[in-house]
């Protein structure tokens, strides 16, 4: 690696992202391959620049298998591994980019295999899932949450509480990554990047997770989803306290619960 | 987060609608950079009676949203003060931030009723909640300017990569997004990332593809009269920040004394001359 000191974790240069991301289409198939390819398609090439990040075990993630996808688990152990990241920085597609193809090739492989999906007969079909799990391309802030490392991240930052004696506490991430549904429904909404909004929500839903009866239905979830941004075209939901949006957002839910 | 013009369920004095007569609510803002912050200085004010008794009350108050699409980043600024202080960390934003102007309600108000209200609305009185929208201002932006890569040790705003195009020409080049993209045609692609390897090269490879680059870049922006549709770019704003370094002002380049062959070559710091030196030694080594 040309005498770059192992402890920085490297990223894409931008010329080297743009590559991967041109080249989609015909590095299809190499998406199927246990191998970190992309070294090899670099070969030759001065294609990766040192962060100012500590670099990360490749071991990092717990790997999924047929009862667990451990997103939970991940996310926290993400987030805890990038908690100084400046939000400039998380969001910078250079650096999911090489996480997904490189340092956590395996663990993306595991997670988010194209050969699994329902549309793998035609690979060509796979592009879709492939642009939005393994890189950052359209909408940055949608893009976010569906990039496969970028989403444990951000749900880490967004879910990240203290108990009482000053210990990480990521509780509220349990609802949110109860389905797939879940968590796009609320990260890939506006008022999601309020973390004061999004942590009065998540509390609503871990009190029913708790209680024995997970709001986790389809389009009650979506309906909920739907009522916040309908009652903060009026009322700037940013502005309501935490026991206002608390109470707002518990009627809403046992309404739903009960129609 | 936007507001665009729509209606409200009570009263809103906003520059879209005339619920409120003969009142404006246009707070003064004032962005600056500083090393580690970006400070929003407010001086907020509003000609509405009624909505000043309220704030005087702490009914209601000055609410300032801060909002960056590109970071994720979402905050609400409130204030019972008319001029205050807004700091926002530099890592928290970038490239175009979004800010809204707001009065809003801040706790339970009964009854609300205005002589100021439009004659529609007489007689009527309203219920609010708290985080009600009473006022906004238009909205408006300002670009989070950063000198240096957040991220890696690169300042560049160059992208060189491969042109899939069908029949691409040797070079292109594509200034519509955040850094000046030059496409290379696949074969001189591949011999732009073989040669960008030796260091020697690097001088040579700068003045064969940047340079025309930004030639041809302060050669658009001189012919511009509007600049709007360039000011969300990063490269832009790098560009607007080292011009001024030269006592240049980005809007001015048409007027000023130097040609932009001139000003792109003192810009990439004079590429020119390193690569002939870089070549000579090359010769030279050659020789022996």
């Amino acid at each position: 690696m040309r005498g770059i000191k192992m402890d920085k974790l490297l990223i894409l240069r931008d010329h080297s992202l743009n590559e991967l991301q041109d080249r989609l289409s015909e590095n299809i198939p190499s998406y199927k391959s246990e191998e970190i390819w992309a070294i090899n398609f670099f070969k030759n090439q001065n294609w990766t620049v040192e962060s100012k990040l500590l670099n990360l075990p490749d071991n990092l993630l717990k790997m999924p298998d047929e009862k667990n996808d451990y997103d939970l688990e991940n996310s926290k152990r993400l987030f805890q591994a990038l908690s100084t990241i400046t939000l400039s920085q998380a969001s910078d597609p250079r650096l999911w980019t090489y996480l997904t193809h490189v340092i956590f090739w395996k663990y993306m492989r595991k997670r988010w295999p194209i050969d699994k999906s329902p549309k793998a007969e035609d690979l060509s079909k796979a592009i879709g899932p492939l642009r939005d799990r393994y890189f950052l391309i359209g909408d940055r802030s949608r893009g976010l949450m569906r990039n496969g490392l970028a989403r444990l991240w951000w749900a880490g930052h967004t879910c990240q509480t203290f108990d009482e004696d000053g210990q990480n506490n990521f509780d509220l991430a349990i609802p949110l990554f109860l389905k797939q549904d879940v968590f796009s429904s609320f990260m890939e909404r506006a008022y999601s990047k309020n973390k004061a909004v999004m942590k009065a929500l998540l509390s609503v839903l871990l009190k029913k997770y708790q209680e024995g009866a997970p709001f986790d239905d389809r389009n009650k979830v979506r309906a909920l989803a739907k009522y916040l941004v309908m009652i903060g075209g009026v009322t700037i939901l940013d502005a309501m306290d935490r026991d206002q949006l608390l109470k707002l957002i518990e009627t809403q839910v046992n309404k739903l619960i009960a129609s | 987060m936007q507001i665009k013009p729509r209606l409200y369920p009570h009263p809103v004095l906003a520059w879209f609608s005339d619920d409120y007569q003969n009142c404006v609510f246009n707070p003064g803002i004032h962005v600056e950079g500083k090393k580690e912050i970006f400070r929003i200085s407010m001086a907020c004010n509003t000609s509405s009676k009624s909505l000043n008794e309220l704030i005087q009350q702490k009914k209601a108050s000055y609410a300032v949203h801060v909002e960056c699409a590109s970071t994720r980043y979402r905050d609400l600024f409130l204030s019972f003060d008319s001029i205050f202080d807004i700091d926002i960390d530099v890592g928290n934003v970038n490239g175009r931030v979004d800010v809204c102007r707001l009065i809003v309600a801040k706790s339970d108000i009964h009854n609300y009723s205005s002589e100021e209200f439009h004659s529609d609305f007489n007689g009527r009185s309203f219920t609010l909640i708290p985080g009600d929208t009473l006022a906004v201002a238009e909205d408006l932006s300002f670009p989070a300017n950063k000198k240096d890569d957040e991220l890696a040790k690169l300042p560049s705003i160059f992208a060189i990569t491969r042109n899939i195009s069908i029949d691409p020409n040797p070079i292109d080049i594509d200034i519509g997004g955040q850094k000046i993209k030059i496409l290379l045609m696949p074969e001189l692609y591949q011999k732009f990332l073989y040669l960008n390897n030796d260091v020697l090269m690097r001088s040579t490879l700068c003045s064969e593809i940047l340079l025309p680059a930004l030639v041809f870049t302060l050669e658009r922006i001189a012919a511009q009269s509007d600049y709007s549709e360039f000011i969300d770019f990063r490269w832009y704003r790098v560009l607007a920040k080292k011009l001024k370094e030269l006592n240049i002002e980005i809007t001015s380049l048409n007027s000023s004394s130097e040609i932009s062959l001139v000003l792109a070559n003192k810009l990439l710091g004079d590429p020119l001359s390193n690569s002939l030196k870089d070549l000579e030694n090359v010769v030279a080594g050659e020789g022996d």
